[in-house]
Protein backbone atom coordinates (compact mmCIF):
# COMPACT_ATOMS: atom_id res chain seq x y z
CA UNK A 1 0.00 0.00 0.00
CA UNK A 2 1.27 3.66 -1.23
CA UNK A 3 2.05 5.61 2.27
CA UNK A 4 2.59 9.74 2.01
CA UNK A 5 6.43 8.48 2.22
CA UNK A 6 6.12 6.61 -0.96
CA UNK A 7 4.65 9.44 -2.67
CA UNK A 8 6.85 11.67 -1.56
CA UNK A 9 9.61 9.85 -2.88
CA UNK A 10 8.11 8.78 -6.40
CA UNK A 11 7.85 12.08 -6.81
CA UNK A 12 11.44 13.19 -5.87
CA UNK A 13 12.62 10.26 -8.32
CA UNK A 14 10.17 11.76 -11.23
CA UNK A 15 12.12 15.24 -10.05
CA UNK A 16 15.25 13.58 -10.78
CA UNK A 17 14.90 11.95 -13.44
CA UNK A 18 12.81 14.94 -15.25
CA UNK A 19 15.71 17.11 -14.58
CA UNK A 20 18.65 14.90 -15.98
CA UNK A 21 22.34 15.34 -16.06
CA UNK A 22 23.70 18.32 -18.45
CA UNK A 23 27.21 17.02 -19.78
CA UNK A 24 29.44 20.37 -19.92
CA UNK A 25 30.91 21.14 -23.35
CA UNK A 26 34.29 20.24 -21.94
CA UNK A 27 33.04 17.01 -21.76
CA UNK A 28 30.96 16.43 -24.46
CA UNK A 29 34.44 17.64 -26.20
CA UNK A 30 36.77 14.95 -24.40
CA UNK A 31 34.39 12.08 -25.35
CA UNK A 32 34.12 13.14 -29.22
CA UNK A 33 37.85 13.46 -28.87
CA UNK A 34 38.11 10.25 -27.69
CA UNK A 35 36.04 8.81 -30.36
CA UNK A 36 38.26 10.02 -32.95
CA UNK A 37 41.08 9.00 -31.64
CA UNK A 38 39.75 5.48 -31.54
CA UNK A 39 37.22 5.74 -34.61
CA UNK A 40 38.64 2.49 -36.66
CA UNK A 41 39.99 3.55 -39.95
CA UNK A 42 39.34 2.00 -42.71
CA UNK A 43 41.96 -0.63 -44.49
CA UNK A 44 44.41 1.04 -46.60
CA UNK A 45 43.87 0.71 -50.17
CA UNK A 46 46.89 -0.59 -52.54
CA UNK A 47 47.85 2.02 -54.75
CA UNK A 48 46.36 0.99 -58.39
CA UNK A 49 49.03 -0.16 -60.72
CA UNK A 50 49.58 1.09 -64.02
CA UNK A 51 48.10 -1.40 -66.27
CA UNK A 52 49.65 -2.56 -69.79
CA UNK A 53 51.86 -5.23 -71.26
CA UNK A 54 52.85 -5.86 -68.03
CA UNK A 55 49.49 -6.37 -66.21
CA UNK A 56 48.49 -8.44 -69.17
CA UNK A 57 51.43 -11.29 -69.16
CA UNK A 58 50.98 -11.53 -65.40
CA UNK A 59 52.91 -8.61 -63.79
CA UNK A 60 56.53 -9.09 -62.92
CA UNK A 61 56.76 -12.94 -61.74
CA UNK A 62 55.88 -13.85 -65.59
CA UNK A 63 58.34 -11.91 -66.83
CA UNK A 64 61.12 -13.34 -64.69
CA UNK A 65 59.99 -16.36 -65.88
CA UNK A 66 59.14 -14.97 -69.64
CA UNK A 67 63.49 -13.83 -69.14
CA UNK A 68 64.74 -17.19 -68.08
CA UNK A 69 63.12 -19.06 -70.93
CA UNK A 70 64.57 -16.67 -73.36
CA UNK A 71 67.78 -16.75 -72.10
CA UNK A 72 67.46 -21.10 -71.67
CA UNK A 73 66.18 -20.53 -75.99
CA UNK A 74 69.68 -18.91 -76.56
CA UNK A 75 71.51 -21.23 -74.73
CA UNK A 76 69.97 -23.71 -76.92
CA UNK A 77 70.42 -22.00 -80.16
CA UNK A 78 73.97 -21.93 -79.54
CA UNK A 79 74.85 -25.20 -78.14
CA UNK A 80 75.79 -28.29 -80.30
CA UNK A 81 73.72 -31.10 -81.21
CA UNK A 82 75.61 -33.07 -78.72
CA UNK A 83 74.14 -31.30 -75.96
CA UNK A 84 70.98 -31.80 -77.00
CA UNK A 85 71.69 -35.22 -77.66
CA UNK A 86 73.21 -35.38 -73.94
CA UNK A 87 69.86 -33.61 -72.16
CA UNK A 88 68.08 -36.32 -74.13
CA UNK A 89 70.20 -39.21 -72.55
CA UNK A 90 71.37 -40.14 -75.78
CA UNK A 91 68.28 -40.64 -77.21
CA UNK A 92 67.58 -39.03 -80.52
CA UNK A 93 65.09 -38.24 -82.89
CA UNK A 94 63.79 -39.05 -86.38
CA UNK A 95 61.52 -36.49 -87.45
CA UNK A 96 62.22 -37.07 -91.39
CA UNK A 97 58.98 -38.35 -91.01
CA UNK A 98 57.01 -35.54 -90.99
CA UNK A 99 58.29 -34.54 -94.37
CA UNK A 100 56.14 -36.67 -95.53
CA UNK A 101 53.16 -34.79 -94.46
CA UNK A 102 49.87 -36.10 -92.54
CA UNK A 103 49.96 -39.90 -93.35
CA UNK A 104 53.48 -40.33 -92.17
CA UNK A 105 52.14 -40.02 -88.70
CA UNK A 106 50.89 -43.47 -89.17
CA UNK A 107 53.34 -44.99 -90.83
CA UNK A 108 55.35 -47.95 -89.27
CA UNK A 109 58.86 -47.10 -89.74
CA UNK A 110 57.40 -42.96 -89.09
CA UNK A 111 57.23 -40.47 -86.37
CA UNK A 112 59.08 -40.88 -82.94
CA UNK A 113 61.19 -43.91 -84.25
CA UNK A 114 63.74 -44.20 -81.84
CA UNK A 115 67.45 -43.39 -84.10
CA UNK A 116 69.95 -45.49 -81.94
CA UNK A 117 70.03 -48.64 -84.27
CA UNK A 118 68.23 -47.22 -87.12
CA UNK A 119 71.20 -45.76 -88.67
CA UNK B 1 24.50 -6.02 -36.42
CA UNK B 2 20.67 -4.46 -37.76
CA UNK B 3 21.53 -5.70 -40.97
CA UNK B 4 18.42 -4.40 -43.09
CA UNK B 5 18.36 -1.10 -40.71
CA UNK B 6 22.25 -0.45 -41.89
CA UNK B 7 21.73 -1.65 -45.09
CA UNK B 8 18.80 1.33 -45.61
CA UNK B 9 20.67 3.87 -44.32
CA UNK B 10 23.63 2.72 -46.37
CA UNK B 11 21.85 3.47 -49.24
CA UNK B 12 19.84 6.60 -48.63
CA UNK B 13 21.42 7.78 -45.54
CA UNK B 14 25.08 8.00 -46.13
CA UNK B 15 25.21 11.02 -47.80
CA UNK B 16 23.66 12.95 -44.76
CA UNK B 17 26.06 11.10 -42.33
CA UNK B 18 28.85 12.82 -44.23
CA UNK B 19 27.85 15.85 -44.47
CA UNK B 20 27.61 16.25 -41.16
CA UNK B 21 23.63 16.12 -40.78
CA UNK B 22 22.58 13.88 -37.78
CA UNK B 23 18.77 14.01 -38.14
CA UNK B 24 18.65 10.55 -40.00
CA UNK B 25 20.56 8.65 -37.48
CA UNK B 26 19.30 10.33 -34.33
CA UNK B 27 16.32 7.75 -35.63
CA UNK B 28 18.68 4.96 -35.73
CA UNK B 29 19.19 2.13 -32.90
CA UNK B 30 22.26 2.00 -30.69
CA UNK B 31 23.75 -0.93 -32.42
CA UNK B 32 23.01 0.69 -36.11
CA UNK B 33 24.68 3.40 -34.86
CA UNK B 34 27.55 1.53 -33.24
CA UNK B 35 28.22 -0.40 -36.58
CA UNK B 36 28.39 3.16 -38.42
CA UNK B 37 30.98 4.52 -35.96
CA UNK B 38 33.03 1.09 -36.84
CA UNK B 39 32.98 1.98 -40.58
CA UNK B 40 34.31 4.93 -39.68
CA UNK B 41 31.49 7.78 -39.76
CA UNK B 42 32.22 10.08 -37.15
CA UNK B 43 28.57 11.70 -36.41
CA UNK B 44 27.13 7.84 -35.43
CA UNK B 45 29.29 8.49 -32.40
CA UNK B 46 28.25 12.05 -31.88
CA UNK B 47 24.60 10.76 -31.69
CA UNK B 48 25.15 8.01 -30.05
CA UNK B 49 27.27 10.45 -26.98
CA UNK B 50 24.01 12.88 -27.10
CA UNK B 51 22.08 10.13 -25.80
CA UNK B 52 24.08 7.77 -23.51
CA UNK B 53 26.37 10.76 -21.88
CA UNK B 54 23.70 12.29 -19.98
CA UNK B 55 22.32 9.11 -18.49
CA UNK B 56 25.75 7.78 -18.14
CA UNK B 57 26.94 11.09 -16.17
CA UNK B 58 23.83 11.14 -13.68
CA UNK B 59 24.36 7.49 -12.56
CA UNK B 60 27.83 7.86 -12.35
CA UNK B 61 27.38 11.12 -10.62
CA UNK B 62 24.58 9.58 -7.79
CA UNK B 63 26.71 6.44 -7.41
CA UNK B 64 30.27 8.44 -6.24
CA UNK B 65 27.95 10.33 -3.75
CA UNK B 66 27.03 13.64 -6.19
CA UNK B 67 31.15 14.06 -7.02
CA UNK B 68 30.86 15.77 -10.69
CA UNK B 69 33.96 15.69 -11.50
CA UNK B 70 34.51 12.18 -10.87
CA UNK B 71 31.53 10.99 -12.66
CA UNK B 72 32.65 13.24 -15.65
CA UNK B 73 36.07 10.72 -15.67
CA UNK B 74 33.61 7.93 -15.42
CA UNK B 75 31.53 9.01 -18.02
CA UNK B 76 34.20 9.48 -20.43
CA UNK B 77 35.82 6.02 -19.67
CA UNK B 78 32.71 4.50 -20.24
CA UNK B 79 32.30 5.92 -23.39
CA UNK B 80 36.22 5.68 -24.52
CA UNK B 81 35.33 1.43 -23.81
CA UNK B 82 32.10 1.77 -25.93
CA UNK B 83 34.05 3.26 -28.85
CA UNK B 84 36.93 0.48 -28.24
CA UNK B 85 34.86 -2.11 -28.25
CA UNK B 86 32.59 -1.28 -31.44
CA UNK B 87 34.50 -3.18 -34.08
CA UNK B 88 33.93 -6.40 -31.87
CA UNK B 89 30.53 -5.58 -31.00
CA UNK B 90 28.30 -7.98 -30.88
CA UNK B 91 24.11 -7.54 -31.93
CA UNK B 92 21.99 -8.62 -29.53
CA UNK B 93 23.90 -9.75 -26.70
CA UNK B 94 23.47 -6.84 -24.84
CA UNK B 95 21.82 -3.27 -25.12
CA UNK B 96 24.11 -0.37 -25.34
CA UNK B 97 22.68 1.50 -22.65
CA UNK B 98 22.68 -1.76 -20.27
CA UNK B 99 26.36 -2.53 -21.16
CA UNK B 100 27.07 1.17 -20.33
CA UNK B 101 26.01 1.15 -16.95
CA UNK B 102 27.26 -2.20 -16.56
CA UNK B 103 30.58 -0.57 -16.82
CA UNK B 104 29.82 2.72 -14.71
CA UNK B 105 28.92 0.64 -11.93
CA UNK B 106 32.12 -1.35 -12.05
CA UNK B 107 34.06 2.04 -12.54
CA UNK B 108 32.34 3.74 -9.47
CA UNK B 109 32.54 0.45 -7.46
CA UNK B 110 36.23 0.33 -8.26
CA UNK B 111 36.97 3.96 -7.37
CA UNK B 112 34.50 3.65 -4.44
CA UNK B 113 36.60 0.88 -3.22
CA UNK B 114 39.68 2.49 -3.64
CA UNK B 115 39.09 5.94 -2.00
CA UNK B 116 37.95 3.67 1.10
CA UNK B 117 34.01 4.86 0.91
CA UNK B 118 32.75 2.04 -0.61
CA UNK B 119 30.69 -0.08 2.05
CA UNK B 120 30.14 -3.76 2.84
CA UNK B 121 26.79 -4.51 2.37
CA UNK B 122 26.17 -6.58 4.96
CA UNK B 123 28.48 -4.34 7.14
CA UNK B 124 26.16 -0.83 7.02
CA UNK B 125 24.47 -0.10 9.77
CA UNK B 126 21.05 1.73 9.29
CA UNK B 127 21.62 5.15 8.02
CA UNK B 128 21.00 7.54 11.12
CA UNK B 129 18.84 10.62 10.03
CA UNK B 130 19.84 12.98 12.93
CA UNK B 131 23.38 13.36 12.48
CA UNK B 132 25.48 16.56 12.08
CA UNK B 133 25.72 16.21 8.50
CA UNK B 134 22.40 15.18 7.94
CA UNK B 135 21.27 18.11 10.04
CA UNK B 136 23.12 20.60 7.88
CA UNK B 137 21.91 19.31 4.85
CA UNK B 138 18.66 19.60 5.55
CA UNK B 139 19.16 22.85 6.13
CA UNK B 140 20.39 24.16 3.20
CA UNK B 141 20.07 21.47 0.77
CA UNK B 142 17.38 21.82 -2.49
CA UNK B 143 15.59 19.06 -2.82
CA UNK B 144 17.45 17.54 -5.32
CA UNK B 145 20.73 17.52 -2.46
CA UNK B 146 18.45 16.04 -0.13
CA UNK B 147 17.39 13.21 -2.60
CA UNK B 148 21.80 13.03 -3.26
CA UNK B 149 22.37 13.00 0.36
CA UNK B 150 20.08 10.42 1.22
CA UNK B 151 20.99 8.13 -1.75
CA UNK B 152 24.66 8.46 -0.60
CA UNK B 153 23.65 7.39 3.12
CA UNK B 154 22.66 3.61 1.10
CA UNK B 155 25.63 0.98 0.79
CA UNK B 156 26.81 1.20 -2.46
CA UNK B 157 24.59 -1.39 -4.35
CA UNK B 158 21.37 -0.23 -2.95
CA UNK B 159 22.05 3.08 -4.31
CA UNK B 160 23.43 1.93 -7.70
CA UNK B 161 20.19 -0.64 -7.90
CA UNK B 162 17.53 2.28 -6.79
CA UNK B 163 19.06 4.94 -8.69
CA UNK B 164 18.60 2.39 -12.19
CA UNK B 165 15.40 0.96 -10.95
CA UNK B 166 13.95 4.46 -9.73
CA UNK B 167 15.95 7.23 -11.83
CA UNK B 168 17.25 5.91 -14.83
CA UNK B 169 13.94 3.58 -15.15
CA UNK B 170 15.31 0.17 -16.12
CA UNK B 171 13.51 -2.91 -15.61
CA UNK B 172 14.77 -5.42 -12.80
CA UNK B 173 15.98 -8.00 -15.42
CA UNK B 174 18.40 -5.15 -17.28
CA UNK B 175 19.70 -4.29 -13.58
CA UNK B 176 20.14 -7.76 -12.76
CA UNK B 177 22.40 -7.80 -16.14
CA UNK B 178 24.29 -4.56 -15.10
CA UNK B 179 25.19 -5.84 -11.58
CA UNK B 180 25.42 -8.97 -12.36
CA UNK B 181 23.01 -10.58 -9.83
CA UNK B 182 20.00 -12.45 -9.87
CA UNK B 183 16.68 -10.29 -10.31
CA UNK B 184 15.24 -11.09 -6.70
CA UNK B 185 18.67 -9.87 -5.16
CA UNK B 186 17.61 -6.92 -7.37
CA UNK B 187 14.04 -6.66 -5.72
CA UNK B 188 15.67 -7.04 -2.27
CA UNK B 189 18.45 -3.82 -3.10
CA UNK B 190 15.56 -2.47 -4.60
CA UNK B 191 12.72 -2.68 -1.30
CA UNK B 192 15.76 -2.01 0.74
CA UNK B 193 17.10 0.52 -0.09
CA UNK B 194 13.74 2.89 -0.77
CA UNK B 195 12.73 2.08 2.68
CA UNK B 196 15.84 3.89 4.05
CA UNK B 197 15.48 6.43 1.92
CA UNK B 198 12.38 6.71 2.88
CA UNK B 199 13.65 6.65 7.00
CA UNK B 200 15.59 8.99 6.16
CA UNK B 201 13.83 11.79 3.93
CA UNK B 202 10.91 11.65 6.30
CA UNK B 203 13.38 13.42 8.75
CA UNK B 204 13.08 16.54 5.80
CA UNK B 205 9.27 15.95 5.37
CA UNK B 206 9.47 20.40 5.75
CA UNK B 207 12.24 20.37 3.30
CA UNK B 208 10.45 18.00 0.69
CA UNK B 209 6.99 19.33 1.32
CA UNK B 210 4.98 16.05 2.60
CA UNK B 211 3.36 15.31 5.46
CA UNK B 212 3.94 12.44 7.44
CA UNK B 213 0.49 11.16 8.48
Amino acid sequence: MMTDKDNALDSLFAEARAKGAVPSDDLMARVMGDAMDAIPKPAPVAPERPRGFLALIGGWPSLAGLATATVAGIGFGFASPDVVTTLSLGASYDVSALDAGYGGLFADDGLFVVGEDDG
Amino acid sequence: MDAAAWAGYAAKGMTQLMDGSAQTWAEASDETLLAAYADGHATAARVLADRHVPRVLGFAARTLGGDRAEAEDVAQEAMLRLWKVAPEWRAGEAKVSTWLFRVVSNLCTDRLRKSGRGVDIDAVPEPEDDTPSAAETMQQATRMDALQSALSALPDRQRQAVVLRHIEGLSNPEIAEVMDIGVEAVESLTARGKRKLAELLAARKDELGYDDD
